[in-house]
């Protein structure tokens, strides 16, 4: 019998065939303990406890399933009215002497095995044709601390951390709503690794959870190490350069979401949450705008749109403008830019090329040096190199503004991954307008709009609530209306749509201003 | 799923229809005839064909399942349908050559008059293409996005040439007579055909049958003011 | 991955067949002067721009030493002087930013200057707002001249335009209003006009003066032909009928005594009314007018209204002394309907219009305008008294 079938079969009632197939199954792998002991006073009964080195606690294991094994009576362990065999001792062991909060009985080697791979001990007794999985998780992790992805000036600090349990309690601390369901599953056939999925029952549309768990199911792969591997497996639109799931590390932010009749997927091992249905709108979104004043919020929203029209197509009309539309620059600019430009020898579409291709260089090796060294490379290559080749001759002080700029506002969008996209996204633009003018650039432009227009992210459409158009919606979109305007949850939440009560605008007392006033006139008078 | 357009989609699309060639070509050839009455005849134009929209609008409810040229397969027949379904694309086919013109003329003319024809069809084509491959509901969104460039192309050719604005260049109204000014208005009306022909088409795909008439009114009110704004600067900046 | 690296190519091939011209490619014209040699051939002087030292900038090399290349050529017509100057100049010459279009009297007179509005507006880079001016000496030293502050001269004269509402002395012509009026059925050109003038002085060159560039009036053109020159005085008058007149300085003389009186006037109202009786054009011009007192040099005290009222019939006087001149001088002399008097009357009368149309340039030099000019000065309030003690 090979190991594959060895790993499917059923406990025998034998500990030492049980156990010897253990081994075999797992090789006999280092970081695998075993620990052999017998039932207080009851010498012919051996039990074995497997545990795997580093990812349980000793001491629980100690205190909550080895000493009240060994030192608890013989006759609380075992009835001498009866054999001391199978579901009666196992009965006895689960419900009398194991004191461990979290105990189950697995009949086959698949499921104790993966137990016991997944940081439970695994104890196996004579006589039983039952194995027994305690919880004993002790793991080192890291502990909860500020997100480095997406920090904030006012909000919390606390961010998602590779454990899933911890990242599920920080978002059911947000949500003490009796109908906030966390759904479990396992996926990856050989790292078999936690997903839960967590939304509010009532709030969440019909229909969406089932097809959140269906594609989940649907994924047949041997590993997932990140979220990203989720991501791309329930894509709605694999092929296209928009990120149509968002990703995050805010707590704060994906109970917000959820309260919006979003759904949430966690996944073991990785701090980055993943939201469905996603609108391209939300890349926009800092969790800040909620938090602080809605006219600074707003404000801020706006520039962030400036932004991100910015970072698309400023390269693009710049060197649409300089190389086709020199009558459309005001006379000044014109002589400006052509003092600029009197000494290089690339046309504007290389230049432009070129020194973008150099800017993501310079962040992409900014990103991968160790931090103290990073901060020198971009010193050096944005500081010493950008003013040599101006001074040089090689690139114009014009374009090293423009790339320069479409970079920061491309660093505005709060999203990694909708940032991303928007680089990519850049360089067909920048071709296309480079060398067939305002119609290569209208044509790609309205490509990328109707691509982005035809998207769906779980039956919502990406680009709304702009195109198509929901009224309500429009209050959390290009603005941040203050709360209490927003008296009901978007359209993405259906069912309880009602997030606040009427009349919810502050204001004083009225009784208390009219005596004043009332107060006021006597005096005057 | 059936395709479902909402009625602000309906309202952008007709707008969207009519704009381009609207204040393109058809002005260009109603200033030629009509010269500072072409405000007024655009206008009237809009008015004749509001009428038509609703008399349309009235004809389709009365099966509103059915679109224009189902409606005539089950009064004539599948013969009827394939005739009127040929005769809808020549007319589309024809109507399109126009703005087509339009467009071509006006990208080859102010930007690129070195590139060769047949690139702007090319590409036109390749564009054209993927819309349709992205079926109507996209195309409709994306009319709502042609509305808002409507809009800020308007308010910005408003600021321009308010400045060189002169309300004596109107004088004198109705310099060719109410007939010709009737006469002359077959130009505009021929672009307000295509609108009326696609909400002839897309009328059954539209949601709430019952503000089908407002929307339809609402279309050409809003895409009549956003076109008649050309010929009245046109007027009042050049006095053709 | 192979197609893209095959289509890549093609798109930069495509953008040679689009017409790319990169920014330092071109030989920016700044300004361009059309005059007349001996052979009768046009001599095109365009001034052109050298952005590296207009920008005097140490971060970009390719200074040459001056702002400014001024070059001319010859040729038989328009477009012949163009190619012409295309043979030695080492960039394509471009025409979109030209600030102004400066044409020789003599040009204007006998060759008419359709050519000049046919080639611009039939150039697509070129801009509808470029300002178009005759000048009674060579455009090409209005071209070369340093004038004004600029360090490029084309900006000057533009700015000179820009802000030329203050004086009220040319009018604003600019390639479109130029056309407009060109093509207009019931209308008839006219430019400004600019000259040299000593203004400026070089204290290098034991202070010599320096001519710049002046406003001095307008032209008056009968379609495409220039037939002669408003001055100064009969341009403020013309100035009424063809811009809004937002404010204008009317300078006096005291009314008893020697001194200088200015008045400013404010608000302005003007308005041209047809009329037609019995098969006979008339036109009233009214004028209204609220006037501030600018300047006062007049030993008199300002306490009496009697003598604010006899200062607002003077400037009366003095603003329907500027019109009368300026009609005499284009009925009279010009016989040309320069001031729209024909578009105004088709306005009103558009059936009476077609009888008259064909006629109107002989009815034109004798049509009777009626004059009235109200100007009321308002009361100086804080400052009743000249500031020059009266002598008594």
């Amino acid at each position: 019998m090979g190991i594959k079938e060895k790993y499917e079969q059923n406990f025998h009632n034998s500990m030492i065939l049980n156990i010897n197939d253990i081994e075999e199954i797992l090789g006999g792998s280092s970081d695998i303990k075993k620990r052999e002991f017998y039932l207080y006073e009851a010498s012919h009964i051996k039990a074995t406890l497997f545990f795997i080195d580093g990812l349980v606690n000793e001491e629980v294991i100690d205190k909550t399933i080895i000493s009240p094994l060994i030192t608890k009576s013989y006759e609380s362990i075992l009835d001498k009215t009866r054999p001391a065999l199978g579901v009666y001792l196992s009965e006895r062991i689960t419900k009398h002497l194991v004191s461990n909060p979290s105990i189950a009985t697995v009949s086959k080697f698949k499921d104790g095995i993966d137990g016991l791979l997944s940081g439970q001990s695994l104890l196996l007794v004579d006589f039983c044709e039952e194995a027994f999985l305690i919880s004993t998780p002790g793991w080192d992790a890291r502990s909860v601390n500020e997100p480095q992805t997406e920090p904030v000036i006012r909000g919390p600090k606390d961010g998602f951390v590779e454990k899933l349990s911890t990242n599920t309690a920080l978002v059911r601390r947000r949500i003490k709503d009796p109908f906030f369901r966390i759904e479990s599953l396992q996926l990856g056939e050989r790292s078999k690794t936690e997903i839960a999925i967590g939304y509010i029952e009532g709030i969440v549309r019909d229909g969406l959870v089932d097809e959140v768990k269906q594609r989940l199911q649907d994924i047949k792969i041997d590993a997932i190490i990140e979220s990203g591997y989720v991501e791309e497996l329930i894509n709605d639109a694999p092929l296209s350069p928009f990120v149509t799931v968002q990703g995050t590390e805010r707590p704060d932010k994906v109970s917000a979401e959820v309260y919006e009749g979003r759904v949430a997927i966690f996944v073991d091992n990785t701090p980055y949450v993943l939201i469905v249905p996603t609108h391209f709108w939300q890349f926009l979104n800092a969790s800040d705008d909620y938090y602080s004043h809605y006219l600074i919020g707003s404000f801020y929203r706006i520039l962030r749109y400036i932004a991100f029209v910015v970072s698309l197509t400023l390269p693009s009309i710049y060197v649409m403008l300089v190389s086709f539309h020199i009558e459309m620059l005001p006379t000044p600019l014109a002589i400006t830019i052509a003092a600029g430009r009197e000494a290089i020898p690339f046309p504007v579409l290389i230049e432009a090329l070129a020194m973008e291709i150099a800017f993501e260089l310079m962040r992409e090796a900014g990103l991968r040096m160790p931090k103290p060294v990073g901060q020198a490379v971009s010193i050096v290559g944005s500081l010493i190199i950008g003013q040599a080749a101006v001074d040089a001759g090689l690139v114009s002080p014009i374009m090293v503004i423009v790339v320069a700029t479409t970079g920061i506002a491309s660093f505005a969008i709060p999203n990694y991954d909708a940032s991303y996209s928007l680089r990519l996204l850049r360089f067909p633009l920048l071709i296309a307008s480079g060398t067939m003018d305002l119609l290569g650039f209208a044509a790609i432009f309205v490509i990328i709009i109707i691509h982005a227009l035809s998207l769906r992210s779980f039956g919502e459409p990406f680009m709304s609530p702009i195109l198509p158009m929901y009224g309500t919606d429009m209050k959390d979109t290009m603005v941040r209306m203050p709360w209490w305007s927003k008296k009901n949850r978007p359209t993405t939440a259906k069912g309880d749509t009602k997030r606040e009560g009427s009349n919810q605008k502050p204001a004083p007392p009225k009784s208390n201003s009219a005596s004043k006033d009332s107060q006021k006139n006597n005096n005057s008078n | 799923m059936k395709t479902q357009l909402s009625n602000g989609m309906l309202i952008a699309l007709i707008i969207n229809i009519v704009y381009a060639k609207g204040i393109g070509v058809t002005q260009g050839i109603i200033a030629r005839q009509a010269g500072g009455d072409m405000w007024i005849i655009t206008f009237l134009s809009a008015m004749i064909c509001l009428g038509f929209m609703v008399i349309t609008i009235f004809i389709i409810r009365r099966s509103p399942k059915e679109n224009m040229m189902e409606q005539a397969g089950s009064m004539v027949g599948k013969c009827g349908e394939k005739v009127v379904a040929g005769l809808v694309f020549l007319f589309f086919v024809g109507a399109f050559g126009g703005v087509m013109i339009t467009v071509v003329y006006h990208l080859q003319d102010y930007f690129l008059p070195d590139a060769p024809t047949i690139l702007f069809i090319i590409v036109s084509i390749v564009v054209g293409l993927y819309g349709a491959y992205a079926g109507i509901e996209v195309i409709a969104r994306l009319s709502m996005l042609g509305v808002f460039s409507i809009v800020i192309l308007n308010v910005l050719i408003l600021f321009g040439s308010l400045s060189y604005f002169e309300i004596r260049h109107f004088l004198p109204i109705m310099r060719n007579g109410v007939m010709k000014a009737f006469l002359i208005t077959e130009h505009h009306n021929a672009d307000w055909a295509m609108a009326i022909m696609m909400v002839s088409i897309l009328l059954p795909m539209v949601k709430e049958q019952k503000k089908w008439v407002g929307s339809g009114v609402r279309g050409v009110v809003y895409g009549a003011l956003f076109i008649v704004l050309w010929p009245i600067l046109n007027v009042g900046v050049l006095s053709p | 991955m192979k197609r893209l690296l095959v289509i890549l190519p093609l798109f930069f091939l495509l953008s040679s067949c689009i017409g790319k011209e990169e920014i330092n490619d071109l030989a920016l014209v700044m300004a361009v002067g059309f005059d007349k040699n001996e052979e009768d051939e046009i001599v095109i002087t365009a001034q052109i721009a050298q952005p590296g030292d207009v920008r005097g900038d140490a971060a970009t090399a390719g200074q040459t030493g001056s702002p400014l290349w001024t070059v001319y050529a010859e040729g038989k017509s328009i477009f012949e002087a163009i190619r012409n100057i295309a043979r030695f100049s080492s960039r394509r010459v471009y025409w979109a930013h030209n600030f102004i279009i400066v044409v020789n009297e003599q040009v204007a007179k006998e060759d008419g200057i359709v050519d000049v509005i046919d080639f611009f507006n039939r150039n697509n880079q070129l801009r509808m707002r470029t300002w178009i001016v005759i000048t009674e000496g060579e455009a090409k030293e209005i071209v070369a001249t340093q004038t004004g502050l600029e360090v490029i001269t084309g900006e000057s004269l533009d700015k000179l335009f820009r802000y030329s509402r203050i004086v009220a002395e040319a009018p604003r012509t600019d390639i479109m209003t130029l056309s407009a009026a060109y093509m207009g059925e019931h209308t008839q050109p006219y430019l400004a006009m600019v000259s040299l003038k000593n203004h400026g002085i070089d204290a290098e060159k034991e202070f010599g003066d320096v001519p710049q560039v002046e406003l001095s009036g307008t032209a008056i053109l009968k379609n495409d032909k220039m037939v002669g020159k408003l001055n100064q005085r009969g341009c403020r008058g013309f100035y009424w009928f063809v811009e809004t007149v937002e404010s204008g300085i009317i300078p006096l003389t005291c009314p008893e005594e020697e001194g200088r009186v200015s008045v400013e006037l404010r608000e302005n109202r003007f308005e041209l009314t047809p009329n037609y009786k019995n098969g006979l054009v008339s036109f009233d011009v009214s004028v209204d007018s609220k006037a501030d007192l600018v300047e006062l040099g007049c030993p008199t005290e300002m306490e009496h209204s009697e003598v604010v009222d006899s200062l607002a019939k003077h400037v009366e006087t003095e603003l329907k002394s500027e019109i009368e001149a300026m009609l005499s001088t284009i009925q009279g002399e010009f016989k040309v309907d320069s001031i729209r008097l024909g578009r105004t009357f088709y306005g009103k009368f558009p059936k009476e219009w077609e009888g008259l149309k064909d006629d109107w340039e002989d009815l034109f030099p004798n049509v009777p305008i009626n004059i009235d000019v109200s100007v009321e000065i308002n009361d100086p309030l804080l400052l009743e008294n000249p500031t020059r003690p009266s002598k008594d």
